[in-house]
């Protein structure tokens, strides 16, 4: 018997349906690479379509845990203003309306801050005479493949001495899989622009902390960002062993649900440090598994 | 000739605050009529402070710059601009303006900190 049409139709479309999880943290080394390779790990074996994308591009390290066949690399450039000083009169008006005061003028100078800029290009655009050309830098690079198990992978470098990520963190999101049942992108530290470009357009943040009152204090600010996105939140304790109460008090009284713990256990933190996936030899599958259905509950809310 | 000294708070009294491009407040003196203005500095500024502070002291046509040792960006913009720096670490803006006048400030030329 045929399947009624509306049926068939409805299914395509929950099949072509990604979701978006991004793992950050506030605090650095939280663990949020331990629970993205490991959720993104159990998650391939289960069936899915997983791609893991390392936006910790300052520190890239998920590619630490697996084999990854790279096929593609490509730069990332921003465009820096170059200042033809023949036609510049010095009016100012480019200082004026640079956000990131990567220029300043002066009756006789015009200088400006390379490592300032942003690239965003406005100095060009407002200059009067023309004075303003444009040559590209290379600020890093994204390397994309797979794994030897076939997790679709990415990962953004930044090269040394960079100030901003946010442009290779953005190039890298471009190369989201449409075809991925689940992208988990895996976060830098912190609450500042390249964490917010990592969890825009995402569908689901998953926040990893630790049992302390340092923990406790980024997971705050963590938690404050990500509220500004409107998308639903929900926390990993890791190293929990039950003897620091304070995220769970915070976490009853915000109403934000506590998704999974992790134990404080030498053999998970043994098996990191020689870059191995704790879920692949201990009873994790099935925490990660459980883990990714209140994900999925919780986002259709 | 006008000199910008970077203050904790909007008093001659006030001592040389510790940092420059994220100093309280700028004193902008005027040595010729003794005339000055504090200029609330704006310091939630996330990025490229020390320029804007340097574009402030060109923008007041200042000559001369009284603070703690200013960072890096900052120190390349004023050497470009040709201000000078002066060292008025330990002092209020009152006394660095006095030692100022009898030459006995130190000129600063490096961001390396002392």
């Amino acid at each position: 018997m045929a399947i009624p049409f509306r049926l068939t139709e409805d299914r395509s479309l929950l099949a072509t349906r990604t979701m978006k999880i991004a793992v950050l943290s506030g605090k650095g080394g939280t663990g949020k690479t331990t629970v993205a390779t490991n959720l993104a790990y159990v998650l391939h074996m289960v069936g899915k379509t997983i791609q893991l994308l390392d936006t910790d591009v300052e520190e890239p390290n998920a590619h630490i845990f697996f084999n990854v066949n790279y096929n593609h690399e490509e730069n990332v450039q921003i465009l820096l203003p170059v200042i033809d000083r023949n036609l510049c009169t010095h009016c100012g008006i480019c200082a004026k309306s640079c956000e990131f005061s990567a220029i300043t003028v002066s009756p006789k100078y015009i200088m400006v801050f390379d490592s300032l800029c942003h690239g965003c290009g406005v100095c060009s655009m407002v200059c009067p005479v023309k004075a303003i050309s444009e040559k590209p830098k290379d600020i890093g690079m994204i390397k994309l493949g797979t794994t030897e198990e076939g997790i679709i992978f990415g990962e953004g470098i930044m090269n040394i001495g960079e100030p901003s990520p946010v442009r290779i963190i953005r190039q890298l999101k471009k190369h989201i899989d449409p075809a991925a049942d689940v992208v988990v992108l895996d976060s830098p530290p912190g609450t500042s622009c390249p964490v917010i470009e990592t969890v825009h357009d995402t569908d689901f943040a998953l926040l990893v902390t630790e049992p302390t009152p340092f923990g406790l204090h980024d997971l705050k600010l963590a938690i404050e960002t990500t509220r500004e996105f409107n998308i639903p939140i929900g926390v990993v304790i890791n190293r929990y062993d039950g003897s620091y109460k304070g995220i769970e008090a915070y976490l009853d009284k915000e109403e934000i649900p506590l998704l999974m713990t992790i134990s404080y256990d030498a053999k998970i933190a043994r098996d990191y440090s020689k870059g191995f996936l704790f879920s692949k030899t201990q009873n994790y599958a099935d925490k990660f598994s459980d883990l990714f259905e209140r994900i999925e509950v919780i986002a259709k809310c | 000739m006008k000199i910008m000294i970077a203050v904790d708070q909007p008093s001659l009294d006030s001592k040389i605050s510790d940092r420059f491009a994220r100093t309280a407040y700028f004193l902008i003196y005027d040595l010729q009529d003794q005339k000055y203005q504090f200029i609330n500095n704006d310091i939630e500024t996330k990025h490229g402070a020390g320029p804007k502070a340097v574009q402030l002291a060109i923008d007041n046509k200042v000559s001369a710059i009284i603070s703690a040792i200013p960072g890096e960006n900052a120190m390349d913009a004023i050497k470009e601009s040709k201000i000078k720096v002066y060292d008025g670490r330990g002092f209020s803006a009152k006394e660095a303006l006095e030692k100022f006048k009898n030459g006995e400030l130190k000129e600063v030329s490096t961001t390396h900190h002392l």
